[in-house]
């Protein structure tokens, strides 16, 4: 948001007797879209039932929102893919993996420790923090209803780097719903609702 | 030389894990306060990656300097600086000036002699004010090495940057070195080429230091190098040869600094990057491939109706804004033949590859190959065929991409007949838009920036397929033009310096744009086209350019002729009283290793001074091309006045760069040291070269890798 914003100012200040030839219309969908959310970021019952698949509605920062479709379940772990090749893996809800993003994280345990792997730039096999912090009930709005969630805040930690974050997981009748987490610390968080055909 | 412990003290520090870029986020170049990439005052030999571009904002009494910096190459950097002087008013008389204080532009630039080794430091060697004033001239020879997380920089100068004194070495070569003095009777804006290098020298130097787990902020602690009774306006009083300063980087592309300089200054200041080397680099895209609904069905139908097969496609590439102009199926060949224009893909190679997908999803399974040609203003610009197979066979593996070459890539010539499916299209058609709009005058002597802020109308009636008429008006709403004040002093036709008229006189209303266009391809290869109206701001008239475009080759030949009359400055649609034939012959030379276009252009000018005009540009992956200009003509210095000769540089920003979506087009910026009248080209709407850059093999092959984005 802060790029577009800034690059449209900086334009306007320093384009020489010319002009910026976006329509008034489409200057104010942009504005729009990353002050109040795009189209597509709110999922209703008609979408879902639009929907043969499960499927993830992800958005990183208030850019706009992309469609994920269920891939894959393999020993608890959830594949979403998109249709432009990125995966993302949940576990629980957090997101332990991605894939095709430019900037890519890996969890995973070893010797009942936590241990990450970054891309670009590369961190390799280092120690990492995963705790429960806080649970507690909640009231959301989920496909046009309000439903009771239990909402799950987790510390995640890799001392190696000072990379402290919050992971926001809401879980619904034991399925995940919603996540909020920053995957990599180059990145905007990314919020992830999830919608189930089972 | 107590400074020297700023140069060993790191060497005791090592750190080397593979943590180490997180723990040092953001550890780009940072820029200095004269505008390019250095310490506080001092340069270092650090650069960008090729196809950035910056803009950077520092205060520092008594100067306020915005500087716009490039990179066209990783080795060379060049920026331009506009410098408010508040020691000094704007001229010598009060009744002149007022209390306007003094602007001084000029450019600087730097190239890369040495790559950093592990154990050499980089190596540059740099001029500052190149061709302005003088008034911070200097030149010098700088290295820098990185050690963990300290950048060390060490340079020796001349010029402004001979604070210590040093005697200049190449003495010995030449007496000529002995002494540096401005070139007499310049106006400014020369190549003072003997006085480079000479007169004392300096040295400077110091060091950047990246802090740990604090997003890339680092410190900067120099030994100043500038001789303060040298530069700009003296006295300026410096009571320490130490500056410190501080840089955070609010972001990747968004830093702030704040220093303390000379020990009794504090500046402050920000700069701005941003990198256009690869498609999408600057701004994420996203853009997938609209989903065809249905697809299986639609092919279905197809297989048994051709008719419903060309009208599918019609809908179908229309709800992905291409528009199918005529279609064909080759029984005998088993393929598709279609020509198409499009107005929304940067990248044609994209458009291609998208219409492919398209089809593929809904033609039937005995077309085997798809023969795609592509329309711009009804002239014919490139056959692009593709096996159905092939483009299945590579899709997963888009890396390897499709094997393309001169065989399935050709020139098209615009044929009509040969198509089955006509689709009739209702003319005459018009289309508008309404936007926002914003003329800026930027870097002038009576202040930094002025604007104006206006609604603007962009149409176009077309006629017939290859007649259009283009009309762009605007008014206006706010604009600070009461302080442009400075009149036109120039003493040939004042064809371009009455900007201050034509930005005053049309504040309300202006017709920017009122010109008819008519476009021929009489044969493969060669384009013209003949326009009347008005063709901008200043001028109108009628006209016309032919273009020899080979399609496989790396030059064209282009010639234009123009009887223009010089609009009046209310800009509606009176004339005033001068009148002149301009025309050019023009050639084109893309340089493929360099990947820089040049373009000569030898003719007579608008203000009927006759001469020649280079310009080297190159474009980089996202479609921004970035250039420098200069104009000689047969006009003498005098005549020309200020900045002596025509030049400056320039960037085409594609739009969708700056705003995030798919949208074809570009905004310009260019800048000149000054507007005056020499050297000045008609600029008319849609050139042949620029509307036809896709009827070029070069050109389809260099952006072959969107084929399947």
């Amino acid at each position: 948001m802060i790029k577009i914003v800034f690059n449209i100012l900086i334009c306007f200040i320093l384009v020489s007797c010319t002009s910026i030839p976006f329509t008034a219309s489409e200057s104010y969908t942009l504005i729009k879209g990353y002050t109040f959310g795009f189209a597509g970021d709110n999922v209703t019952q008609e979408d879902f039932d639009n929907n043969t698949y499960s499927f993830a509605v992800a958005k990183f920062g208030r850019g706009p929102s992309s469609k994920l479709v269920l891939a894959f379940i393999r020993d608890g772990v959830y594949e979403w893919r998109s249709s432009d090749n990125v995966s993302i893996y949940t576990k629980n809800g957090i997101v332990i993996k991605t894939e095709g993003l430019t900037s890519d994280i890996s969890i995973f345990e070893d010797d009942n420790t936590y241990q990450i792997q970054l891309t670009n730039p590369s961190l390799f096999k280092t120690d990492t923090e995963l705790s429960l912090n806080e649970s507690r009930q909640r009231s959301v709005r989920y496909l046009d209803k309000e439903i009771e969630v239990e909402s799950l805040v987790y510390n995640f930690k890799v001392p190696l780097i000072r990379w402290n974050e919050k992971i926001l997981v809401q879980m619904h009748k034991g399925l995940p719903i919603h996540t909020t987490q920053r995957t990599h610390p180059s990145l905007s968080k990314i919020h992830i609702n999830y919608f189930y055909k089972f | 030389m107590k400074f020297y412990w700023i140069f060993i003290f790191p060497l005791v520090i090592n750190l080397h894990a593979a943590y180490y870029d997180y723990v040092y986020p953001h550890t780009d170049p940072s820029f200095s306060n004269y505008g390019a990439l250095g310490l506080l005052t001092s340069p270092n030999a650090r650069f960008l990656e090729e196809g950035s571009l910056a803009f950077s904002w520092n205060r520092m009494q008594p100067y306020m300097r915005g500087s716009i910096i490039a990179y066209p190459f990783n080795w060379f950097e060049a920026s331009y600086q506009y410098t408010d002087v508040n020691n000094k008013l704007y001229s010598e008389s009060f009744a002149f000036s007022g209390n306007q204080t003094y602007k001084d532009k000029s450019f600087d630039i730097k190239l890369r002699l040495l790559q950093e080794t592990d154990y050499l430091p980089a190596v540059a060697v740099g001029f500052r004010d190149l061709a302005g004033t003088g008034i911070f001239a200097s030149e010098y020879l700088v290295s820098s090495k990185r050690i963990n997380n300290f950048d060390l920089t060490f340079g020796i100068g001349w010029g402004t940057l001979s604070a210590r004194n040093i005697r200049n070495p190449l003495i010995s070569l030449d007496d000529s070195f002995k002494t540096r003095s401005q070139v007499e009777g310049t106006k400014g804006g020369e190549f003072t080429t003997g006085s480079y290098f000479s007169g004392p020298m300096g040295i400077f130097g110091g060091v950047e230091i990246y802090l740990p787990y604090q997003n890339g902020a680092r410190l900067k602690i120099e030994y100043d190098g500038i001789d303060y009774s040298k530069e700009g306006f003296p006295p300026i009083i410096q009571e320490k040869k130490y500056n410190i300063g501080y840089e955070y980087p609010v972001s990747k592309n968004l830093s702030v600094k704040l220093g303390y300089i000379r020990g009794n200054t504090l500046n402050f200041g920000f700069s701005y990057k941003a990198s256009f080397v690869d498609a999408d680099s600057f701004t994420k895209i996203y853009d997938p491939p609209q989903e065809v609904e249905d697809a299986p069905v639609i092919k279905r139908e197809n297989t048994r109706d051709p008719w419903q097969f060309y009208i599918s496609a019609l809908t179908n590439m229309q709800s992905s804004a291409f528009s199918l102009n005529e279609a064909n199926i080759d029984i005998e060949n088993k393929t598709l033949e279609l020509s198409y224009a499009q107005n929304r893909h940067f990248s044609y190679v994209r458009a291609t590859g998208r219409i492919v997908s398209i089809l593929d999803k809904i033609s039937p399974e005995y077309i085997e190959s798809f023969k795609l040609t592509n329309i711009n203003a009804d002239l014919a610009m490139s056959e692009i065929t593709i096996s159905r197979d092939q483009y299945r066979r590579y899709k997963p593996l888009p890396i390897e991409g499709i094997h393309i070459n001169a065989s399935n890539v050709q020139p098209a010539i615009r044929n009509k007949d040969k198509y089955r499916f006509r689709p009739p299209v209702i003319l005459p058609f018009y289309h508008y838009r309404i936007e926002p709009h914003l003329r800026s005058q930027l870097g002038g002597p009576d202040g930094f920036y002025f604007g104006d802020a206006r609604i603007k109308l962009q149409s176009e009636l077309i006629i017939q397929r290859n007649f259009n008429l283009q009309a762009d008006a605007s008014i206006g709403l706010v604009n600070n033009y009461d302080k442009l004040k400075l009149a036109s002093d120039s003493v040939i036709p004042h064809v371009r310096s009455d900007v201050v008229k034509y930005l005053k006189q049309s504040e309300a209303f202006a017709l920017d744009r009122l010109q008819a266009n008519i476009f021929f391809n009489p044969q493969r290869d060669l384009y013209s086209k003949i326009s009347l109206g008005l063709f901008e701001p200043m001028f109108g008239g009628i006209g016309g350019e032919l273009l020899y475009r080979p399609f496989y080759g790396s030059a064209a030949i282009g010639v234009e002729a123009w009887w223009v009359k010089q609009r009046d400055y209310d800009q509606r649609f009176k004339f005033i009283d001068y009148e002149t034939v301009t025309g050019h012959l023009n050639l084109y030379y893309m340089h493929e290793p360099s990947k820089i276009l040049v373009t000569i252009k030898g003719g007579k000018f608008l203000a009927k001074d006759s001469g020649i005009g280079f310009d080297f540009s190159r474009r980089f992956a996202s479609g921004m091309r970035t250039g420098i200009f200069f104009t000689l003509t047969d006009i003498s210095r005098e005549e020309f006045g200020e900045g002596s000769f025509d030049k400056g540089f320039y960037f085409h920003i594609p739009l969708e760069s700056i705003i995030g979506k798919r949208q074809k087009g570009y905004t310009t910026f260019a800048l000149r040291p000054v507007t005056r009248d020499g050297g000045a080209y008609l600029t008319h709407g849609n050139d042949l070269f620029g509307i036809t850059d896709q009827a070029s093999f070069n050109s389809i092959m260099r952006d072959w890798r969107d084929f399947y984005d």
